[in-house]
């Protein structure tokens, strides 16, 4: 499998994109190597991508596996924020996990960020991976159900318990 | 194989109670440790870095897609296990395989 056995075990990127982060695979294989295995495995929502100069060298990626994480700004100015590799980069993959190395985070208010990050109430961004872009009307009823069921999780998270 | 010993559920759940102080602590120091990490210092990227995607030549930028943030990650191929059944496949490995791969010299690191 090698260290494509990540693109077999990653979440939906729907979700991250909800949090307007874009998810991307790099490697030195060209497009026509790369296809045979997208179409095989159903790896077809990821973007994948040919390295041609020396960006794995520079982000630390040339010799071993590793997750890079950038920020745009307004003016397309890009920073880079942070590189995972090595045991770390072995628990990536979900959504939560990928979103935690982000410079933004997860982008809840529970969370423990540099003043004026974007934030929303826990879980309510959260839908199926089909369901981002249904019109605001429909999409109330879903919202009402998630507020309750984080209600029963923060209730039952209270009581002690996992 | 030297099993951990069966026991009762109530037993079972004393012994889930008290990993679960440890796993508590666990997933406490995870939040600190993001926490710290969303105030690490961003290292501005001067070059104008060129991808080849499904559409052709791509800049950096490019692969934000329009969003705010880009995860970028970069893969090796196993040449033990060729991308498409019946690709040949020489005894180093394709070109671009990891390099510990085509020479078994080196161990993943920890």
């Amino acid at each position: 499998m090698g260290c494509s056995f990540v693109a077999d075990q990653v979440a939906h990127p729907a979700h991250l994109n909800a949090r307007d982060t874009t998810l991307a695979f790099v490697s030195r294989a060209s497009q026509a190597e790369i296809q045979g295995l997208k179409a095989r495995m159903g790896w077809e929502l990821i973007p994948w991508y040919e390295i041609t100069d020396d960006f794995d060298k520079d982000f630390g990626v040339d010799e071993w596996h590793g997750t890079n994480a950038f920020l745009r700004e307004d003016d397309d100015r890009i920073y880079r924020t942070y590189l995972i590799e090595a045991r770390g980069d072995e628990a990536m993959g979900s959504t939560w996990s990928y979103l935690d190395i982000t410079a933004l985070g997860r982008q809840e208010e529970w969370e423990d960020s540099p003043e004026g990050y974007p934030q929303s109430s826990r879980g309510e961004w959260v839908r199926r991976h089909d369901e981002y872009d249904v019109p605001a009307e429909l999409d109330e009823a879903n919202v009402k159900a998630m507020d309750e069921q984080v209600e029963r999780y923060r209730l039952h998270h209270d009581a002690g318990r996992s | 194989m030297n099993v951990p010993p069966t026991v009762s559920p109530e037993e079972w759940e004393s012994a889930r109670q008290e990993l679960l102080v440890r796993e508590k602590e666990l997933t406490r120091a995870r939040d600190a440790l993001a926490a710290e990490r969303r105030r690490m210092p961003r290292m501005a990227v001067e070059k104008d870095y060129r991808f080849v995607g499904p559409n052709g030549e791509a800049s950096l930028l490019d692969l934000f897609d329009g969003r705010r943030q880009l995860i970028v990650y970069r893969f090796f191929m196993d040449p033990r296990s060729p991308p498409t059944p019946g690709m040949a496949r020489t005894r180093s490995g394709p070109a671009w395989a990891a390099p510990s791969w085509r020479t078994r010299s080196r161990t993943p690191p920890t």
